[in-house]
């Protein structure tokens, strides 16, 4: 089963990266590994490459269909006893790009 | 019939048409416009009247400009003659300016055109004064002794002529002398033409442009003359008359050629050139009599033209009366009244004569009656139903009949609410059910085989046709599913479902339940179902709701009549032996003998026995059951002769062997008897007529074999031993064919599948014994008794003993299962239950393979599995030592490390281990901690994701 996450990426811009793969995560660290988007010179297609420890992976940029918003949701606290609680949902930033790691991994050298 | 132009016709048209000098192609138009030039050229300006040249044509070859085309300047050549001479007078003068004032043009261009007018003077000296008389028409137009006319071509040379420098004078002075011999001022004219034309002819380039102009010219002074003699001639009511009182070979001409002048009778010399001879073949012979000739040729093709346009319009007149006619005819089927149309088989080919002559009334078709009674009064035991109560008098009559109260017995419909037609084919059954629908007034709703018949149609098409009055017409529908037995068995169980619902409707409808009864449709509207075979096994259900109606081809002698009728009208020349002996050959099928009929009347309209004879009977009588049927099948006397009477060289044995021929599959025809011959009953006490039979098929293989081999000139023989099966076991009765097994297929099949499981299991042995034993005799030989010791047979007591203490059988069991790779497998059959199959399954490969029982497979595949376990676990024990990598580990062991090993005993993380060392010799220089470099892994994972995407609601999301 493929995960999705979300991840912080270059201009404050959110990409949606999907690895055909699952990340296993062995120590508690964030740093998962090193995202490059490279933009092909000739074309409007963006490829990207993730290296994850010596395993290395290249994937496509893709524009999504249907946008997305990320939201953060926050529990507003009651006014009173009887009104209902109240959330907040804050987009935070709306997604237009997927990174697809389909491939399988090459090691790197 | 002489109306009708046929392929005689035609060629004489042809002929006609190349005859005459100017067709209507005007797709040589050139060609024709050149031929036209010499022609005038060669002084034959009268001429054209005379060849029927149409006007444009000719005046094509003027120029636009050109003044004699302009009919205000010109006075009517009509009114020059009729009216009186004072008048022709002015005309003249006219005249004569007008061709002053174009004539210095002429001139200037030809200087030369003056050639000697003593030729035309000569020739002029032959003209046949007394010929004149003879053409009544050209003698009103030209009054004989006229000084007008006289006066008129004196001032038209004059003007001609006048530009010429040299001898104008004497030409004029020529040309005086030349009128008082006569009318023929033209003719001076045109000899001088034809001279400058001599000149001409060599530039064969310059010469369109110079007859072009000299037309002008030539124009100038003759269009006068000539538009007075058409419109002379029309006067006279005389369209091309070509009028020759003499026609000379004139060779003494300066013409290259032989070249002919004829003369009319009004005196003019018409010259033929040698150019275009296409009048001119014969012409050179005979003269006289071919100018004859000519003249009848142009007056045929008058006259043809005529008729042709005659006869055309009356056979299209005819055509339509009888195309009227013969609608009007069908639709009163009075077939004999029929008028006999004029043999054209143009319009009838376009239709089958099957449709043609299918009969529309219930008086005309063919065959039994009785059956087609009883086949209306059930249609008509619908009326109640569909019409209403007001038609149900006329069924009433009938239920008195004893034979019909059964059916019309329960309530406004029949008893058996389908009615099923079965015979054989061609007997007329379609047409019988749409006669007798449409006799009763219904419209019809035919679903054949080649038809969407699926189940959902019946539901749709059907029910809705069935239940329902139709908006578009106010005439009931009723379905006739031709072909039933023929089609896909759903349609048949849809049919069922609809007849089952009605019967169910009918039930609560008389127990008065009205609540129920709307669950279940009635059916309101008769279904025909026709069949071939009523016997099929997809009709079985439907039986019992079916009025079944058998049909048998129709008498002979009716059908015969019938098809002597139809000859009639298509007017074909038969005798009704070659029609008894059509349907014989045909078996009584009237719709292959007229479909035949109409074939061979394609090709000639009289059809005889012989022709007849050449016919084949129908070719899916070919097929391979009904083969052996008649294969087995002692035909009677009667039947033999109808079979020799169509081929009189023949004996029905021939034919026989002629069928067999044609049969595809002579081998699978051979294996079908030999299936069934035994099953026959003969009477042969000593065997004698199998062990003729195993000689036979001796000999068959021998021929096959040999055809195989590529002799492929013995295969006409293998019919011969065949036939005898025939000789030997045929019987009177049919014999019932057990419907054989195709069992070369399957034997094929069940070796290669079986091959399959050999080679298979060879495979997994190892070399040694594969050399040791080969293929045979491991599958004679080890294969049983691998069998056997596999299969152990325990006791009760030892079945249930505990697995620590097996028995030495099963050990050894255990033991040769291992070695050969062998495994039971657990497999569901069904219920729950499971059965343990022996993989590869040689069981199959042995005859009464020995088998155990469930109980005893299941611990044997259990031990099995424990000892391949522990084999592993032993090898991993016994391998690791001895590997290559074995310092390393032991290193690996020593720093405390547990190994990893995966199913295959190998380790697991030998090359990441190696990694890391190395990684940790680079980075042993850098500050990165390795664990954190490879503290994430990607773990990719292959195929697709199995994800489902699922839609989200915000209030999910706000409750999340």
């Amino acid at each position: 089963m493929s995960e999705i996450r979300l991840i912080r990426a270059i201009n404050d811009e959110l990409y949606l990266v999907e690895v055909q793969a699952t990340l296993e995560r062995k120590a508690d660290s964030l740093h998962i590994g090193d995202l490059k988007i490279i933009k092909e010179k000739n074309s409007e297609k963006k490829k990207a490459t993730l290296t994850v420890g010596n395993q290395y992976m290249e994937g496509v940029v893709e524009s999504l269909k249907k946008p997305l918003a990320v939201l953060q949701k926050t529990n507003a606290d009651p006014v009173d006893v009887y009104s209902s609680p109240s959330h907040e949902l804050k987009c935070c930033s709306i997604i237009r790009e997927r990174i697809r790691f389909s491939s399988r991994p090459l090691p790197t050298k | 019939m002489d109306s009708i132009p046929n392929e005689d016709d035609l060629e004489k048209l042809l002929v006609a048409e190349q005859n005459v000098p100017y067709g209507k192609n005007y797709e040589s138009f050139e060609d024709e416009e050149n031929y036209l030039l010499e022609l005038r050229n060669a002084n034959a300006l009268e001429n054209l009247e005379h060849r029927s040249i149409p006007n444009d044509l000719f005046h094509s070859s003027q120029p636009v400009g050109s003044p004699t085309r302009n009919g205000d300047d010109i006075p009517s050549t009509l009114d020059l003659y009729s009216s009186d001479n004072a008048a022709i007078d002015t005309d003249i003068s006219e005249d004569e300016t007008i061709n002053q004032r174009h004539a210095p043009q002429t001139d200037y261009r030809y200087p030369n055109t003056s050639a000697n007018p003593k030729m035309g003077l000569e020739e002029s000296m032959d003209i046949d004064m007394p010929s004149i008389d003879l053409d009544i028409s050209n003698a009103a137009a030209f009054p004989r002794d006229s000084n007008l006319l006289f006066r008129n071509y004196n001032s038209h040379t004059k003007t001609s002529e006048k530009g010429s420098p040299v001898n104008f004078e004497k030409e004029n002075q020529d040309s005086n002398v030349l009128f008082s011999t006569g009318r023929t001022s033209v003719l001076h004219i045109d000899a001088e033409q034809s001279q400058t034309n001599n000149t001409v002819t060599p530039l064969k380039d310059d010469a369109l442009s110079l007859f072009s102009f000299e037309n002008d010219v030539n124009g100038a002074v003759n269009d006068n003359s000539l538009d007075q003699k058409l419109s002379a001639s029309k006067n006279s009511q005389r369209v091309s008359l070509p009028f020759f009182s003499k026609i000379e070979l004139d060779e003494g001409s300066s013409f290259s050629g032989p070249k002919i002048s004829a003369r009319t009778s009004s005196g003019k010399i018409i010259y033929f050139p040698k150019k275009k001879n296409r009048h001119s073949d014969g012409l050179l012979l005979q003269p006289k009599r071919l100018a004859d000739e000519i003249s009848q040729v142009n007056e045929i093709g008058k006259d043809f033209n005529q008729d042709l346009l005659n006869s055309v319009r009356i056979w299209s007149e005819n055509f339509l009366i009888v195309s009227k006619e013969k609608s009007v005819a069908l639709k009163t089927e009075k077939l004999d009244s029929l008028q006999i149309t004029n043999c054209t088989t143009k319009p009838q080919s376009q239709k089958l004569w099957v449709d043609t002559y299918r009969p529309q009334l219930f008086r005309d078709l063919l065959g039994d009656e009785r059956v087609h009674r009883a086949a209306m009064h059930w249609i008509k035991a619908w009326d109640p139903c569909v019409f209403g109560k007001s038609r149900l008098q006329p069924s009433k009559s009938m239920r008195f009949n004893p034979r019909f109260t059964n059916i019309t017995s329960d309530s406004d419909r029949p008893d058996k609410r389908i009615m099923m037609l079965t015979g054989l084919a061609g007997a007329g059954k379609t047409t019988l059910a749409h006669v007798i629908a449409h006799q009763a007034g219904y419209k019809v709703l035919e679903i054949n085989a080649s038809d969407d018949r699926t189940a959902h149609t019946v539901h749709e098409k059907v029910s809705s046709a069935i239940s329902n009055h139709s908006a578009l017409s106010s005439q009931p529908t009723c379905v006739i599913v031709d072909e039933i037995d023929g089609g896909d068995p759903a349609f048949v169980r849809a049919l069922l479902s609809l007849l089952e619902s009605d019967e169910k409707a009918t039930e609560y409808s008389q127990a008065g339940n009205s609540k129920k009864k709307k669950k279940f449709k009635k059916l309101c509207r008769p279904i025909i179902c026709i069949c071939n075979d009523l016997y099929t096994p997809a009709l079985r259900p439907l039986r019992p709701y079916a009025q079944i109606i058998y049909f048998r081809p129709p008498p002979q002698a009716s059908l015969v009549g019938r098809l002597r009728t139809i000859c009639r009208n298509e007017n074909i020349a038969v005798d009704s032996r070659s029609l008894t002996l059509l349907t014989d050959i045909y078996n009584s099928d009237i719709r292959s003998c007229i479909n035949s009929l109409q074939l061979l009347s394609l090709n000639n309209k009289r059809i005889d026995s012989e022709t007849i004879k050449l016919l084949q009977p129908k070719s899916n009588s070919f097929s391979t059951s009904s083969l052996i049927q008649s294969l087995f099948l002692q035909l009677d006397n009667k039947q033999i002769r109808a079979i020799e009477a169509s081929q009189p060289t023949y004996s029905h044995l021939d034919a026989l062997l002629a069928r067999i021929d044609g049969a595809n599959d002579s081998e699978s025809v051979l294996m079908n008897c030999f299936h069934t011959y035994l099953d026959l009953p003969f009477t042969d006490s000593l065997l004698s007529k199998p062990a003729l039979t195993s000689e036979w098929l001796y000999f068959f293989d021998q021929l096959h074999s040999q055809c195989y081999k590529g002799n492929y000139e013995l295969w006409r023989y293998i019919p011969y031993s065949i036939i005898h099966f025939h000789y030997l076991y045929a019987t009177p009765e049919k014999c019932r064919l057990p419907h054989p097994p195709r069992s070369d297929l399957e034997a094929l099949k069940l070796y290669r599948t079986r091959k399959e499981i050999l080679d298979s299991f060879i495979s997994t042995l190892n070399a040694y014994e594969n050399q040791m034993h080969g293929e045979r005799s491991i599958l004679l030989e080890l294969i049983r008794t691998i069998l056997i010791t596999i299969n152990p047979t325990l006791k009760q007591k030892e079945d249930s003993m505990p697995r620590s203490a097996l028995p030495s059988k099963i050990e050894h069991a255990i033991n040769i299962l291992n070695h050969y790779n062998l495994r039971f497998q657990q497999l569901p059959v069904g219920d729950g239950n499971y059965v343990y199959r022996l993989e590869p399954p040689l069981d199959e490969l042995v005859w009464d393979a020995p088998t155990s029982s469930y109980s005893v497979r299941q611990m044997l595949s259990q031990e099995l599995l424990k000892k391949r376990l522990a084999d592993i676990k032993k090898q991993t024990l016994t391998d690791n030592p001895t590997s290559s990598n074995s310092s390393r580990k032991r290193k690996d062991f020593n720093s405390g490390k547990a190994i990893k090993r995966d199913f295959f005993g190998r380790i697991i993380s030998e090359p990441k281990s190696e990694a890391v060392t190395s990684n940790n010799a680079a980075l042993n220089t850098g500050d990165h901690p390795v664990s954190i470099k490879h503290a994430i892994n990607i773990k990719f994972h292959d195929g697709f994701s199995n994800a489902v995407r699922k839609p989200i609601s915000l209030n999910e999301i706000l409750n999340f």
